[in-house]
């Protein structure tokens, strides 16, 4: 029964993300022990609900709202298809003589897999229409990949990656919100394991690094050994709704691009020289230090 | 299943679905295979170009957004490549100008995501007709091509003469050569060419030529 148990998982992954957004985690939290991979799936979720409103009209001028409207209507039909369509299956399969009961069954899970990918596009989108502005604080960046290094080891020790730190000492305070770094760095460390699960390689590793980037400001990077992106893939990594996985949404990299650019700093991606992929970006250190 | 065994499986009409979201296409799979009819699902277009077609009857349902080259731009330039697929054209962000587009470049139908599931079926029984009688007409055309080459080069003057309405008579004089041999010669063209009657002998010529 792989394919249940899939389909269950995938119906608690969304349940999850909706659960959360009707703020109701810690009690999600013990019911069904989360995993660190949820955890790290609910740290991104999180980061739609940070979105500003300011975001919003920024992209709205970069991209114009009709072709944001575009891109969700687009997002939210492709699942209604499926609905759609495989309801129009089931029917069909159970209209024959004698009833095809074991396919009607199929495509009734596949209905409801699909309801809920389309509520899951819509909880992301409320999430992006309706956040908060940046709350900054002062903090060591270096701890706090540690912090959500921690989060993630049992995920990635199940993944058998080897994660290598190469963290600066002794660098300046960073100056942002530390929640919303947080959810940016769990989204790196999410997709550079996506990345890996996905690529044939022998290879399986992440590098976390951090160093000064020019006067006032720190760069950080995730580097992965993943599958890496295909030619003319770079320019789309961070379009709202541009993903090639199968149960991808493609906000990811959306919103951690709009909370870095919050934040004052900017965010990037290069192709690693040894394969696979490298995200950066950099951040404001402390006002005092910096001048 | 309990389809009975098919007698030809290449005359067994084929749907090809190309579109990126897996979980659209394999409902379509679903759909289709309720009303029995199969289907071969590819994620993008270059998928789909690498896969050898089988001659069989065929429709291609082509999403328009996907990764590498849209469906829209594959279909601009699918006679260039010599297919002929009739193509149903579907889109998770249609409006009217996209539909003239897909229509102006050779879609049979243009639906937009959600379609209704008896909207799409129509649209591929319809394209799959579209086919077989291409295809039919491609068979016969080929036939009728490969019977005439059956032919002599004094039987291929006679026939055509006598298409262009020259008596037996006059075809000796033209080709100068007895009325016994026109005769002859006009006997074996016939025959050749499965044509009982002067009618149908010039029908297939006809077609022939214009093909
Ligand atoms: N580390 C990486 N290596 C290769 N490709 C990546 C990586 N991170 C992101 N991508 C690409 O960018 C796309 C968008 O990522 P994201 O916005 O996080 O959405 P999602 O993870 O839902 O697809 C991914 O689908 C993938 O193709
Ligand atoms: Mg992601």
């Amino acid at each position: 029964m792989k394919l249940g148990q899939k389909l269950l998982q995938f119906r608690r992954s969304q349940a999850f993300v909706l659960a959360l957004l009707a703020g109701t985690m810690a009690v999600i939290f013990v019911a069904i022990g989360v995993t660190t991979y949820l955890s790290l799936k609910l740290v991104a979720a999180e980061a739609a609900a940070h979105e500003s409103r300011e975001h919003l009209l920024r992209m709205a001028r970069v991209t114009s709202l009709g072709e944001l409207t575009a891109s969700i209507a687009h997002e939210v039909n492709q699942p209604l298809a499926a609905v759609v369509t495989s309801a129009g299956a089931c029917r069909r399969w159970l209209a024959h003589d004698p009833p095809s009961v074991e396919n009607a069954q199929r495509a009734a899970d596949r209905v409801v897999e699909q309801a809920n990918r389309a509520s899951a596009v819509i909880a992301r989108v409320r999430g992006f229409a309706s956040g908060k502005p940046p709350q900054k604080t002062v903090f060591d960046f270096n701890d706090l990949v540690h912090e959500i290094v921690t989060l993630a080891r049992g995920q990635i020790d199940d993944d058998d990656i080897a994660l290598r730190l190469y963290l600066r000492d002794g660098l300046p305070m960073v100056e942002a919100d530390r929640v919303q770094i947080g959810q940016v760095l769990g989204n790196l460390l999410l997709n550079a394991m996506e990345a890996i699960g996905t690529s044939a390689e022998p290879a399986r590793e992440v590098e976390i690094t951090s160093e000064m980037h020019g006067p006032g400001r720190i760069r950080f990077s995730v580097a992965d050994s993943g599958v890496g992106f295909r030619p003319g893939e770079v320019e789309h990594l961070f379009d709202a709704f541009w993903t090639t996985k199968k149960d991808g949404i493609g906000l990811g990299l959306t919103i951690s691009r709009s909370i870095i650019e919050a934040n004052g700093g900017h965010i990037w991606a290069e192709a690693n020289e040894s394969g696979g992929a490298v995200f950066l970006f950099s951040l404001p250190v402390e006002a005092r230090t910096s001048a | 299943m309990n389809t009975p065994p098919s007698a030809d499986e290449a005359s067994e009409p084929i749907v090809y679905v190309v579109d990126d979201d897996r979980s659209v296409g394999a409902s379509l799979e679903d759909l289709l295979a309720s009303v029995s009819l199969r289907t071969r699902l590819f994620g993008s277009v270059q998928d789909f170009l690498s896969f050898e077609l089988p001659a069989a009857p065929s429709c291609l349902v082509l999403d328009v957004r996907m990764p590498g080259q849209s469906g829209m731009d594959f279909l601009g330039h699918m006679s260039e490549l010599g297919l002929h697929l009739p193509t149903v054209v579907i889109t998770g962000h249609g409006d009217i100008a996209m539909g003239v587009k897909a229509m102006k470049v050779g879609a049979i139908e243009f639906l937009t995501k959600p379609f209704r599931d008896q909207d799409l079926l129509d649209a591929v029984y319809h394209g799959i007709e579209i086919d077989r009688a291409r295809r039919a007409r491609e068979a016969t055309d080929a036939e009728l091509h490969q019977r005439w080459a059956s032919l002599s080069p004094g039987e291929q003057d006679v026939a055509r003469l006598v298409v262009d309405g020259l008596l037996n008579k006059q075809i000796a004089a033209d080709l100068d050569v007895s009325e016994i041999t026109v005769k002859v010669r006009r006997a074996s063209a016939m025959r050749k060419l499965g044509a009982r009657t002067l009618a149908e002998l010039i029908r297939q010529i006809d077609r022939m030529s214009s093909a």
